[in-house]
């Protein structure tokens, strides 16, 4: 729609533009010898190129008819991704902190099919595929997933100074290789975080943890443990103010390398707040993609589906922010 | 034809010339755009042509909708943009077709239920692809025995640094294994022979490697185990005193992990019978004495005129660590004689004696576990402030296997591990410090 009326007063101007300009160079013509005759000299050999030229995008238009759509490609505007631009982490086992910068921004369902698309392309020393654990926060597609916050919490309840290797028992296997712990709203804090990494990446080749919001201590044990903290927002005011406050704080206390923003839902139609683009030093674009929201239903990673936009966008930030995991493999399929 | 209007026609096709050239959008980020069209992460240039994918739209409305394009872009751009949108067309068309060979593809499958995991086994091994990863398994870390100090100071340059089997192995030597038989957990709370000087009036509390309980020289510990719920109550009184010394244990909460689950009405009965026990004549003399049933419905121990091995491991492992590396002659004697003392698991045996008093259902099981964390981390504190004390002494050889072993019980100490590497390149190791570097992600 926007799109459309931008395209009609786009045609108004050029047209209200060639009158004015054809009509003051004609009265020019008529009271100027030498216009005349510069006009009498043009005007064959740019009618001669006016039909080069129209011949030229006929000949391109029926060469190139429209191809039937196909289901999946798009046949709305498509927003323009920039590629990312995100910090590499090359540590051991790297830690990936998700927070969600509004609610519903999207940050469990690209915490699960990172986790996922690592899983299923990536190697580690090229022999094997790597092993992801994924956090989660309770809500709709761990539902989807049938995945369950009591066991974890009643671990934390019995285990109140220490966090062994049992912990790992809890983790639920996804038939794509990669496993999944819930969390729920107040199992985590920062001493429990602080005491689970360490045991999680003795275990596991990557660690993907959506980091419950509100909390203060926990936001900052998240942000020192991982390698990574990515900031999931939308591009609305909301995120754009939160996304603010981030960066004030990443720059006060020397962790602006280590974050990066994370725009969800990016739509041609809904510009980007500018609030939210300044601050950061890292940024990656997710594009709106309706594969995510049905696949999500179903607890399906959507990255596991070729029609899916958000796939080609997750698959390239993965393969910049985890280099070493994400191999040569991983592009091509990609 | 009148002059004017030939003027007019003149002037409207060299305008006309203008429109079809000059691309009527913004072109800041057409870089940008050609580039994701030509790698196929984009299916337009700008916007699909009106009426694309809205049914079969007719002859005339298709070459309207070119037509607007061709105006809008202009030729040269609009030609090298459908160039750029056929190829974008032809690469996820070839996406497309290899999709269903992907690993995606066939993971996909599997998520769905298609394909079970045998199924997906033959088509990834046929394409040479390894298998999704399997479920991983918790490893059971068994606090295992630690290896006596003067073995690994003894061990030498010559012996060990480069023998493989002490990274793969569990990290005990096999003499040691022999002649240092293992502690059995299964026996409860096993007792501890140590007596190191000091006043008669001073009760010596040793948790480390067994229990002692020494007093004018008497050990008491055996004759406490002899009653197990007795004994229970003593060494519940004793980690609550070593956790957090200044909280109180109030009668209830003690009553409630003797016997968890009771009504509270018999908890508290019991309790009562059995301080009534301890404290009159049940209880050898000099440990009922600490026993001290304050008014205010708690009880404590009175660990005033105590001498407790984990508190002096403690205590020397911080004052070491304070030394910052160079140590006198003195204090290294006494750290590796107390590192040597103290080599054992805190309480061990402590789960079977829970296990007998209330079934294990108590939280004092946490306790012990995050003492024996303390004890452990302070020794692992002794044994780098030791290794550092060697390498600023010029003997890193003698540094490598005391690092190693530390490294190995706590391999997250990052300290430990930038000490071991330059304990490697002063010795040539420098494979070995590269390997360790690379494991540990160290920053130079």
């Amino acid at each position: 729609m926007a799109s459309n009326i931008a395209r009609g007063v786009r045609v108004l101007i050029w047209a209200g533009l060639s009158v004015l300009v054809v009509m003051a160079v004609a009265v020019a013509a008529s009271h100027a010898p030498q216009v005349d005759r510069a006009l009498a000299l043009a005007w064959l050999p740019a009618i001669i190129a006016v039909v080069v030229l129209a011949l030229a995008a006929a000949v391109v238009a029926a060469a190139f008819p429209w191809p039937t759509p196909v289901p999946g490609e798009p046949t709305d505007t498509e927003p323009l991704i920039p590629p990312p631009s995100l910090p590499a982490c090359r540590r051991v086992s790297p830690v990936i902190a998700f927070h969600a910068l509004e609610p519903r921004c999207g940050s469990t369902t690209l915490a699960f099919n990172l986790a996922v698309q690592v899983a299923a392309v990536g190697t580690v020393a090229g022999d094997r595929r790597p092993r992801p654990i994924c956090l989660l926060i309770t809500g709709q597609l761990t539902t989807s997933l049938g995945l369950d916050p009591v066991p974890l919490n009643s671990y934390f309840l019995s285990h109140r100074a220490i966090v062994d290797e049992s912990v790992v028992d809890l983790a639920v296997r996804h038939p794509s290789g990669c496993e999944l712990l819930c969390v729920g709203p107040d199992t985590l804090n920062g001493q429990r975080l602080r005491l689970m990494i360490p045991v999680l990446r003795r275990a596991y080749d990557l660690v993907v943890l959506e980091v419950p919001s509100g909390d203060r201590w926990l936001t900052d044990v998240a942000v020192e443990t991982s390698d990574v903290s990515l900031l999931i927002a939308r591009p609305t005011l909301k995120s754009g103010s939160a996304a603010a406050a981030w960066a004030d704080r990443a720059w006060e206390r020397g962790l602006e390398g280590k974050l990066a923003l994370i725009v969800d839902q990016a739509a041609a139609t809904q510009p980007m707040p500018t609030s939210l683009l300044s601050g950061l030093l890292h940024l990656a674009v997710v594009p709106d993609d309706p594969v995510v929201a049905t696949n999500d239903l179903k607890g399906f990673p959507w990255v596991l589906r070729f029609e899916s936009r958000a796939r080609d966008a997750l698959a390239r930030f993965a393969n910049q922010l985890l280099p070493d995991l994400m191999n040569q493999e991983a592009d091509r399929v990609a | 034809m009148s002059p004017e209007l030939a003027h007019v026609l003149e002037v409207a096709d060299l305008w006309l010339l203008v429109l079809l050239l000059v691309p009527k959008r913004h072109l800041g980020d057409l870089r940008l755009r050609l580039h994701e069209l030509s790698a196929g992460r984009r299916r337009w240039l700008f916007e699909p042509p009106r009426g694309f994918g809205s049914g079969r739209p007719s002859g005339a409305q298709r070459a309207f909708a070119e037509a607007a394009r061709v105006f809008e872009l202009g030729v040269p751009l609009y030609v090298a943009g459908r160039l750029a949108e056929e190829r974008s067309a032809h690469v996820r068309l070839e996406a497309r077709s290899q999709w269903p060979e992907s690993v995606p593809a066939l993971l996909a499958a599997h998520v769905l239920g298609s394909n079970g995991d045998s199924e997906l086994a033959v088509q990834l091994r046929a394409r040479g692809l390894p298998l999704p990863a399997e479920k991983v398994v918790g490893r059971r870390v068994e606090q295992r025995p630690a290896v006596g100090i003067k073995w690994w100071l003894e061990r030498g340059v010559d012996q060990a640094p480069s023998n493989p089997s002490l990274h793969e192995g569990d990290g005990v030597h096999p003499e040691d294994a022999i002649e240092e038989p293992s502690e059995e957990p299964e026996a409860p709370l096993p007792v501890k022979p140590q007596s190191p000087a000091m006043p008669p009036t001073y009760l010596g509390i040793d948790t480390l490697g067994g229990l002692g309980l020494r007093h004018d020289g008497h050990d008491f510990g055996p004759e406490l185990m002899g009653r197990p719920v007795i004994a229970f109550i003593w060494l519940y009184l004793l980690l609550r005193s070593l956790t957090s010394p200044k909280d109180r244990v109030m009668r209830a909460d003690l009553a409630d992990e003797l016997t968890p689950g009771m009504s509270p009405e018999k908890q508290r009965t019991r309790l009562r019978n059995r301080l009534s026990n301890m404290l009159n004549g049940w209880l050898p003399a000099p440990l009922a004495a600490r026993v001290v049933v304050d008014h205010d419905e708690s009880v404590r121990l009175d660990l005033a005129q105590c001498s407790i091995d984990l508190l002096r491991l403690e205590e020397m492992a911080a004052e070491c660590v304070a030394k910052e590396g160079l140590m006198s002659a003195d204090l290294v004697d006494a750290a590796t004689a107390l590192l040597d003392e103290s080599a054992g698991e805190f309480l061990p045996g402590w789960e079977q004696l829970e296990k007998e008093v209330n079934g294990a259902r108590g939280a004092a099981g946490d306790l012990v576990r995050q003492l024996r964390q303390r004890a452990e981390t302070a020794r692992i504190d002794l044994m780098g402030t030791l290794a550092a004390n060697l390498i600023a002494r010029q003997e890193p050889s003698r540094a490598i296997p005391l690092l190693e072993q530390a490294l190995e019980r706590q391999p997250d100490r990052e300290d430990l591990a930038r000490k071991l590497r330059a304990a490697y390149l002063e010795t040539g190791q420098h494979a070995r410090a590269a390997e360790l570097q690379k494991d540990h992600a160290l920053d130079l």
